[in-house]
Order: C-alpha cells, then sequence, then structure tokens
C-alpha cells in the first residue's frame, strides 16, 4: 500500500524553537522508553495508553527554574511524544518525523539505528500519519502543508481554550472529588491519575525551586521562595493569591499542550485586585509578573498561537478584569514580542481609557492588540454557532482568527481550502494548469469555450467547488473520529464542558459543542477574477474566455494589453457596489456552503475562517497566474483584504468594502490595515473615528500594523538593522526579518496609509 | 446634465479642515505659482500626463492620436495645448504611461462617490472641502456647493479669493469654512503669480471672519522672510486662524509628467520645526497658528 509522504514540515514556523536542553542521549532514552510503554500499552484502552505514556513524559521534560522567571513551568518538546497541536509537539501521540530525522542526523553513528527502529514503529502509530494514511489521495486532499493539492487536511487539536476559572475555582483536590463524585469509568479513572500526576509535576518543580532557594543570590531569593510556597499551597488547595493562580494556571496549560489562553483578565483579575486589597501586591509587582509570563509564552514560540484576550461581553468580574487589561495593556506595550497575541474584545461600553491604552500600544508599532467588536461578533456568533447570547459572549480567537467557545467548543481548523486553485481548475476542464494533473474528481467541468453567459460559467465554478466542500467536511469530521479511536485528550478534556459530568472525553461525546472551521485561501482573487470575466467576456465583450483562459496559461506575456484591461477592472477593497456585490455573493456561497455541510452532518458548526498565516504565500508558489491579473507563483490575497496594492482609495473605501461581508457567516475573518505612524499617532482623534464608523457600520475585526514608509524595503535590504521590527503579517505577527523573501513581497505589497 | 473637470476625489483628506473629509479638486486656476504642488490643476483644459519610466517607445499612442498633438524625433512631446481630451492615447498605451489629468463628472456622480463616507463624516465632525485649482472660477461651483449643503454636508471651500464678488457671493451662503490661500501681502509679489490684491482683499471684507482660515504655503524666497509682516496682515483683516504649509516637493514627478519645467527643482522640502517660531510669534498678532493642514 502507498504510503503518504510523512517527512515533510508539518505547520507554518516562523519564530526559532528554543532547542531541548537534554542531552542527545537523554533525549533518545526518554523517546526509547514513551515507544516501549506505547507498544505495551496498545491491549489497554486509550485512556490507560494515554496515561501511561505522559507519565513517561512528566515531569521529566520540564526544566529546573532558570535564573529570571517568577513562576515555575517551562517544557521540553522531543520528536516523539503527546500533545494536541503541531507547533508544539504533535497531535496525540505523535511522531515528527522530520524532526526525528534531523535528531538523528545529530547522533553518533552506532545510535543511529535506533531512531530507525522508533521511526518505523511510528509510521504506524503517529496519530496524525493515521489520518493521512487514510484520508488523502495527493490528488485532490493534499498533507498539510504541501501546497500542490487544491485542498488539504489533517489531524490536530487547535485552538483550545480551557475552563481555567474552574481550575483555579476548585483547585486540582477540587476537580478530583468532582470526578470521585461520578460513578467511574475509564474516562473518568485515567482523569483522576491525571490529575495526580499533575500534583506529581507540582512537587517536583518545587521540589526544583527548593534547591534553587539554597543557592539563589539575594536578590532573587524572595522571587524563588514565591515560586516555592505558591506550588506547595496548589499542590493540594485552591489557590488564594495572584501568583498562586498564576502558577496553577500556567502549569496546567503546558501539561494540556494548550498554546492559547483565553480570557486571562476575567480569570486572573479578581485574585490580583483582592491581593491589592490585602496589600500583597503593587502594580509595579503584578506588571513584573505578568511581564514573565509573556516572555515564557514568548519563548514555546508558537508563531501563530498564544492568544490572551482581555476585555469584552460576558465577564463574570468586569472589574477587576479591567484592572487585568490595563495591566496587560502595559506590559504588552513595553514588551514588543511577537506572542502573546495580545487580543482586545471591546463593546460601546469599553472604557474610553482602554480603548485610548490599545491605540497607545499599537501606535508604538507592537501590532498589539488586535481588535474585535463584540457588538457585531457575538450575534454573529449566536447564528454562526447556532448558540445562545450568554454562550456567544464566550467566544475567543485563537490562532489566526478562528473563534471557539472558551471551555465549550472544539473549533480546530483541521481542513483548508485554495478557491483560486479550484478557479484556475475549472477554467481547464478540471485539470490543475500547475501540474497538468485532473484533479476534477469525476465532476463535469466543461470547456471554456462552451459558456454563453457568465451565470453558466460561474455556476460551473460552483459546481466544481461544491466536490471539495463536501470533502471538506468528510475530512473535519473523520479527522475528530480517527484522534478520538487513538487518545482522549485528558487534560484537555477535565477543563472543558461537559467531558466529567458525562464521563465522556472530549471528542467522544464530552464537548458540549463540537465545531470546526475550514481555513479558505484566495477568496478575493477569485472574485476579483470573476468579476474581470464577467466584466470583459460578457457585459463588454472585449475578450472571449478562451483568449482569457491562453492569456493567463502564458501568464500573460504576449498579452499585454488583455492584462492591463483586466488591472483596470475594478477590484475589491475600493467601496466599488459591482465588484464588492460579487465578492459577497461568493463569500456567502463558500461560508454557507460549509456551515450547512456541518450542520447537516451533526456537528454544532463547521464554519469557514478568513484567515491567513503566510499560506496564501505559500499557496500562491503553487498556483499558476489567474484571471484577477495575478501572475505565476505569486503570492494571493492575504486573509479577507484586498490583493495587495489593489485598494487604491483610502482607507474608508477599504474598510467599507471589509464591512459589507456579513460577520454571521463565518467563525473568523481576519482584516489588515496599515498606517504611517505619523498618521496613527498624529491624527489619532481622526484614526479613532474611523475605526469607530468601521465597526459601527459592521466591522467586526481589525489588525493594524504601524510603519512608516521605506521600513519595510529597508529591513528587506539590511535585516540587521531592523532585528525587532514586528509586523502583522495577518493571522499572526512576526519579526518581519524572520519570514521568507516572498512573505516580505506580500507584506511590503499592502498599501500603506499615511 | 452639466460636467465639472474633476482632477480627482480624495477619499479620507484628513488635511483639509475638520475630522474626515473628501476633497473634490477640480481643473484650472488663474493664479501660476511657480512652487505650486499640482501643477496639473492650472490649466483649464484637459492634459495627458505622460510617465516616461512606463513608456517601451511602442509608439502606438503617436499613431492613434487625431488630433498630432504626440510627436516622436528622441522622444515622445506631447503638446497639450493641441490635446482635446478623446483619451485614445490612454486606451492604446499597454504600459499605462499615459494618464488623462481630470474626468468630467456630473454633481451627481459626485455626489455618489461621496455619500459613501457619510457616516465617516459624521461621526469626526468633517465634510466635504472644494479645492483646485481655484475651485471659484469653474462654471458650476454654485450649483456644486447647493447640491452639497442640500445633502447637509460641511462644505470648505479652498481658495486664493481670487474671483469675482458675484461668484463668491453666491456660494458663500453655503460654505461653511474657507481655507483661503493667502500667499503675500504685498501687491508687487501678488502680481508675480497672477494675483490681484485689491480683488482679494476687497472679497474678504464681504465675508464673515469667523469662517477663515488663511492658509499660507511658506516658500523660501517668497515670502518666508515675510511671515511676519504677513501676519499683520491677515491679523487686521479680522482673520484669527492661519495655518502655515511648509513648501515641499511632492509635485515635482508631476512637473515631468507634464513635461514642464520645475523652478524650485533645486529647494529642499522645508522641515516643519523651521515653522515652529511662528507658532508664538502669531499670538503677538492674536492668530491660533497651526503648522500643516
Amino acid at each position: 500500500m502507498k504510503r503518504v509522504q510523512v517527512d515533510g514540515v508539518q505547520n507554518v514556523e516562523v519564530s526559532k524553537k528554543i532547542p531541548c536542553i537534554k542531552p542527545l542521549s537523554e533525549q533518545l532514552e526518554i523517546m526509547e522508553l514513551y515507544t516501549k510503554v506505547h507498544k505495551e500499552s496498545l491491549s489497554l484502552g486509550k485512556e490507560q495508553r494515554e496515561l501511561n505514556c505522559l507519565k513517561v513524559l512528566y515531569p521529566t521534560l520540564f526544566q529546573p527554574l532558570n535564573d529570571r522567571d517568577l513562576i515555575a513551568g517551562r517544557l521540553d518538546f522531543l520528536p516523539i511524544g503527546f500533545g494536541c497541536v503541531t507547533s508544539v509537539g504533535g497531535v496525540g501521540h505523535y511522531c515528527v518525523f522530520n524532526k526525528l530525522r534531523d535528531f538523528q542526523k545529530q547522533l553518533p553513528e552506532i545510535d543511529q539505528p535506533r531512531v530507525q527502529v522508533l521511526y518505523d514503529y511510528w509510521l504506524d502509530h503517529d496519530v496524525k500519519s493515521l489520518y493521512c494514511q487514510e484520508m488523502l489521495d495527493e490528488i485532490h486532499a493534499g498533507r498539510f502543508v504541501d501546497c500542490k493539492h487544491p485542498f488539504l487536511s489533517t489531524a490536530r487539536l487547535s485552538g483550545m481554550m480551557l475552563k481555567y476559572d474552574l481550575l483555579l475555582d476548585e483547585g486540582i483536590e477540587g476537580l478530583k472529588a468532582k470526578i470521585l463524585a461520578k460513578e467511574s469509568n475509564a474516562f473518568l479513572s485515567a482523569s483522576y491519575q491525571a490529575l495526580t500526576l499533575l500534583q506529581e509535576v507540582i512537587e517536583f518543580l518545587k521540589q526544583d525551586s527548593y534547591e534553587k532557594y539554597l543557592v539563589a543570590s539575594d536578590d532573587r531569593k524572595d522571587d524563588v521562595y514565591r515560586i516555592y510556597q505558591s506550588l506547595e499551597h496548589i499542590q493540594y488547595k485552591k489557590p488564594e493569591t495572584f501568583h498562586q493562580a498564576l502558577q496553577l494556571f500556567w502549569v496546567y496549560a503546558l501539561i494540556a499542550g494548550c498554546i492559547n489562553y483565553g480570557r486571562l483578565d476575567d480569570v486572573l483579575g479578581p485574585f490580583v485586585c483582592r491581593d491589592m486589597e490585602n496589600g500583597i501586591l503593587t502594580e509595579t509587582e503584578a506588571i513584573r509578573i505578568l511581564k514573565s509570563l509573556w516572555l515564557m509564552i514568548e519563548n514555546r514560540r508558537t508563531t501563530v498561537n498564544g492568544r490572551i484576550i482581555v476585555g469584552g461581553k460576558g465577564r463574570k468580574h468586569p472589574k477587576e478584569a479591567d484592572v487585568f487589561t490595563r495591566l496587560a495593556l502595559q506590559v504588552t506595550k513595553e514588551c514588543r514580542y511577537v506572542e502573546p497575541q495580545f487580543t482586545l474584545r471591546f463593546a460601546s461600553e469599553t472604557p474610553e481609557d482602554i480603548m485610548d491604552m490599545a491605540y497607545d500600544c499599537i501606535g508604538m508599532g507592537a501590532t498589539y492588540p488586535t481588535l474585535y467588536n463584540d457588538d457585531v461578533n457575538v450575534p454573529a456568533v449566536m447564528y454562526g454557532m447556532r448558540v445562545d447570547y450568554e454562550t456567544a459572549c464566550q467566544y475567543v480567537p485563537f490562532g489566526c482568527g478562528e473563534f471557539v467557545i472558551q471551555g465549550q467548543s472544539v473549533g480546530t481548523p483541521n481542513t483548508v481550502i485554495n478557491l483560486l486553485k479550484i478557479m484556475n481548475m475549472s477554467l481547464h476542464e478540471g485539470v490543475d494548469p500547475y501540474d497538468g494533473i485532473d484533479k476534477s474528481a469525476n465532476v463535469d467541468v466543461p470547456n471554456v469555450s462552451t459558456f454563453t453567459t457568465f451565470e453558466e460559467y460561474y455556476q460551473s465554478y460552483l459546481e466544481l467547488l461544491d466536490y471539495y466542500l463536501d470533502l471538506s467536511i468528510e475530512h473535519q469530521y473523520r479527522s475528530y473520529e480517527i484522534m478520538n479511536q487513538e487518545v482522549s485528550f485528558l487534560y484537555a478534556s477535565i477543563l472543558m464542558d461537559d467531558c466529567i459530568a458525562r464521563g465522556k472525553a472530549l471528542l467522544d461525546g464530552g464537548v458540549r459543542y463540537l465545531g470546526g472551521t475550514n481555513e479558505t485561501y484566495g477568496n478575493i482573487n477569485v472574485s476579483d477574477a470573476l468579476f474581470a470575466i464577467k466584466t470583459l467576456v460578457f457585459d463588454e465583450k472585449k475578450y472571449t474566455l478562451p483568449e482569457m483562459v491562453k492569456a493567463m496559461d502564458a501568464n500573460f506575456v504576449g498579452y499585454e494589453k488583455l492584462h492591463r484591461d483586466i488591472m483596470k477592472c475594478h477590484k475589491y477593497g475600493n467601496d466599488e457596489e459591482d465588484v464588492d456585490t460579487l465578492a459577497n455573493d461568493f463569500y456567502e456561497y463558500v461560508a454557507k456552503g460549509v456551515r450547512d455541510r456541518g450542520i447537516a452532518k451533526g456537528m454544532q458548526y463547521y464554519l469557514i475562517v478568513i484567515s491567513n498565516n503566510q499560506m496564501n504565500t505559500e499557496w500562491g508558489r503553487m498556483t499558476t497566474a489567474s484571471l484577477d491579473g495575478r501572475k505565476d507563483f505569486m503570492f494571493m490575497n492575504p486573509a479577507n483584504n484586498p490583493v495587495g496594492g489593489a485598494n487604491v482609495s483610502g482607507p474608508t473605501a477599504l474598510l467599507n468594502s471589509l464591512a459589507k461581508f456579513d460577520a454571521k457567516y463565518h467563525g473568523g475573518s481576519v482584516q489588515n490595515i496599515k498606517f504611517t505612524p505619523s498618521m496613527f499617532n498624529e491624527k489619532r482623534e481622526v484614526i479613532k473615528h474611523l475605526f469607530r464608523t468601521y465597526f459601527d457600520k459592521g466591522g467586526c475585526h481589525l489588525m493594524v500594523t504601524v510603519v512608516d514608509h521605506g521600513v519595510l524595503q529597508d529591513a528587506k535590504a539590511h535585516p540587521e538593522k531592523y532585528p525587532n521590527l514586528i509586523v502583522r503579517v495577518s493571522g499572526f505577527s512576526a519579526v518581519f526579518v524572520h519570514l521568507e523573501s516572498d512573505v516580505q513581497d506580500e507584506l511590503i505589497s499592502r498599501v500603506l496609509y499615511g | 446634465m452639466d460636467k465639472l473637470q474633476v482632477i480627482e476625489i480624495e477619499r479620507f483628506a484628513i488635511h483639509d479642515g475638520p475630522g474626515i473629509r473628501s476633497v473634490i479638486f477640480l481643473q484650472g486656476c488663474p493664479l501660476h505659482c511657480p512652487w505650486c504642488a499640482n501643477p496639473e490643476s492650472q490649466a483649464f483644459h484637459q492634459q495627458v500626463f505622460y510617465t516616461q519610466n512606463r513608456c517601451v517607445g511602442c509608439l502606438a499612442c503617436v499613431n492613434r492620436c487625431e488630433q498630432k498633438a504626440i510627436t516622436y524625433t528622441d522622444k515622445i512631446v506631447i503638446e497639450q495645448s493641441m490635446c482635446n481630451g478623446c483619451g485614445k492615447c490612454v486606451d492604446a498605451c499597454v504600459n499605462d504611461a499615459l494618464a488623462l489629468v481630470h474626468k468630467e463628472m456630473t454633481i451627481t456622480e459626485i455626489l455618489d462617490i461621496i455619500k459613501k463616507d457619510d457616516a465617516y463624516y459624521q461621526s469626526s465632525g468633517g465634510g466635504i472641502t472644494i479645492s483646485g485649482g481655484e475651485a471659484l472660477v469653474h462654471p458650476h461651483i454654485v450649483d456644486l456647493v447647493k447640491a452639497l449643503k442640500e445633502h447637509k454636508y460641511h462644505v470648505a471651500l479652498e481658495t486664493t479669493g481670487q474671483v469675482s464678488w458675484s461668484i463668491l457671493e453666491q456660494v458663500d451662503a453655503y460654505v461653511d469654512l474657507y481655507l483661503w490661500d493667502m500667499k503675500h501681502y504685498d501687491a508687487h509679489k501678488l502680481v508675480s503669480i497672477g494675483a490681484n490684491k485689491e480683488i482679494i482683499v476687497s472679497n474678504l471684507k464681504h465675508i464673515s471672519k469667523d469662517k477663515v482660515i488663511a492658509r499660507i504655503p511658506v516658500i523660501e524666497d517668497y515670502n518666508l522672510q515675510d511671515i511676519e509682516e504677513l501676519f499683520s496682515f491677515i491679523s487686521s483683516m479680522g482673520i484669527s486662524r492661519v495655518d502655515l504649509l511648509p513648501f515641499h516637493r511632492m509635485g515635482e514627478s508631476k512637473y515631468r509628467k507634464l513635461n514642464r519645467e520645475y523652478e524650485y527643482r533645486d529647494y529642499a522640502s522645508m522641515n516643519k520645526d523651521v515653522l515652529m517660531k511662528f507658532v508664538e510669534i502669531g499670538e503677538k498678532f492674536q492668530l491660533l497658528v497651526k503648522i500643516g493642514g
């Protein structure tokens, strides 16, 4: 049987990972032991197997306390282990084959065959490979991230944001008591033991911090002692102070493999306020501790994750949460890291000073906070995810912009689709002009010469697209089944409604809302291309469709006039009714198509997310020229934004175009805008009115980069001068000089206002 | 319907009046300031911009021009006075080396564009600014201003004041704010750029000064050394607000595109800081001075 390629890169990794501190020999021994335990547990239930394996990893992979952290908890990852997502480690029982190969090369030759044994074992047991082996035909559906294909799918559990308030309210013993109160089963029993393992981890960290305390310098002693005390407290008792709460939250997030953290303002705000009232915490100290947290999050280097969300509707402790929000804004402004992805939800009732602090932070060039408009998003989530108001208020964006309901829903984007590649296939009877392979899957795709109206062609494209949308729901759903077959995700399950109450693991019927997302790419290239076809072929009859296709196949070389005519057609992003209407029609077709398929499959929701994580550039590299005028292998449009440089009518026009898409049909849609510092900072009042009006018009979201003219170009030419220049790629921020050359070009191409 | 010659409608304009605005730039100006940053706005007739570095020398434009306004010997030369604005040369150029300077638009077409940003004007206390060229010499300016007011826009008008009172009188009731270009106080200096002090002063006298902001383009060898006297003059006219606009070279490429000589090519753009001292000096004349628009 043909085996899917497993060696490729698995995910977007812009930030350089910090390597494991353990010697290679020890790393190998851990991976061998993990493999052995997994093998020996094959006959056991998945819950017990998971637990046995976790015991190999924890506390072993926790690093000793370093010289500056103000809470304990740094975790190493090996090419083999257990996790939720590819950003840290891998999915379920995982093997990251390309990293294992790299690891192998570093070993003395004599030890290399030991790695081969592991490699061979995991080919049949790595959860993601099991999924890929079953689902990917590598014609229609490809491996994530293999951009030859029009559609990619994977198994992962991204975007888990847990119910940390429950953890802090109950403490570990409280959670255990809840489990004991239920009639036991394999899942609950393993969950209970997993909590005991967590206590062992805390014990390990406590011992370590005690040892560090004994040798700490005078100015470090108090910090280490506080860590020791907090660990001792939270091991068996509910946290009472901010430091204890933060310590417990952090260790849990690490051990659960979660890389997005959710609404920390509401969770930690009350602790901060209580400590301040009790005189045991100053604002300065709170900021100092948070800076340490920010650094530890940065050091996990997950590139597109690390979300901390503050503000917005539906918080239990809005007053205290706002105190935390102000501190966190201060920290974000001073730290200027690419992670955490600091996110502000706001609504009409958000205090003005918080908005001002947010704008100040953005104006400094931090790219944070990213702004989410609750007045639009809450009702949109109610419709999109089919939940009530209170539930919708708990929406949180993760990763590149997808929404989940914190503590209540799974919404991992396990399917991604290239709408533009499929359009190019629809213009070539189903054959992808990139590699000449027929990817039509028996959908009848007529020759372009047969279309007599625009509607006929558009319909034909949509029929081919339908095939891929059908495929996507099957792939999304199956990813849950296969993951569930192998693992329980015990730690995530414990803090997600209603796993404990139902006595079921997350994907075994435990999670309250089983959702999912499909990342769509190239949506604006498609709508601009559709509009060019409609205008030039069918309205003005300037060219025939075969002529247009011939020109794109030649990458427009020799067809300069035709190319110019395409470029002169209206483009999305300029507030032009005709092209924006078509863009919206296409958006709604895809968004509703995906949503309807999720509902029909029995999921709570399955929504598109118009996100971006440089996939627009990577996928563009393997997508031929398109009828929006884009040349061969150029980047595609970023997220829901116009093609770089196409929006020439100023920011109000751009924002008006963006606001036309009704937010209720998507599960997250990223909107970028770029200003010069002088415009953003010197005309702040005007900018505030600009944003406010956009949000009032239905704008759901904004990500703002503030950078001066020529800076990005100069940074590309002289990277050594700009080690800390942060830019918003779309779904994530990055240090500009770490990005690949064509990703940098894509960012430069975007219009800069001011 | 009668059409206006519109060079551009700039949306999200934030330097020409309060709040978020759209600025309508109209073609034609009776003055000929040699530092002008928008030289294409001076002529009253249509012109063609020519961007040489986009031109591949295919001569499609030369062959297409029925007026024989475009010739080629060693380079493309456009005789702007012969151009009838048909736009065929622009259509013939596949490299976008040619572009018409203005577009003929009806008031309805103008309104269709500006109304897209109504919510932004309302939120920010903004509105519409009419600029030029000299907007007031445009034949349909009264209709335009009236139409804007009928749609309840805050209307600002940028003018040199070099226009007959009969026109100004007709628009005055519909204008909320004048951005009044005051390039000099000295009659001779004004004559050198085609302006007439008497007309300007006489017009100003009839206008409520509460709705006037004087704007001074600060030019090194023209008025920089005379700013204090100019303040005195402005103050004596009863005006209390002044914007100083430092000289910049951003119009330079437009001269090239029109094949015109740029007399200020040897002058550097003026740093805003040079003008900061005038904020204090303005106070002596009871003037509120701002740098930039």
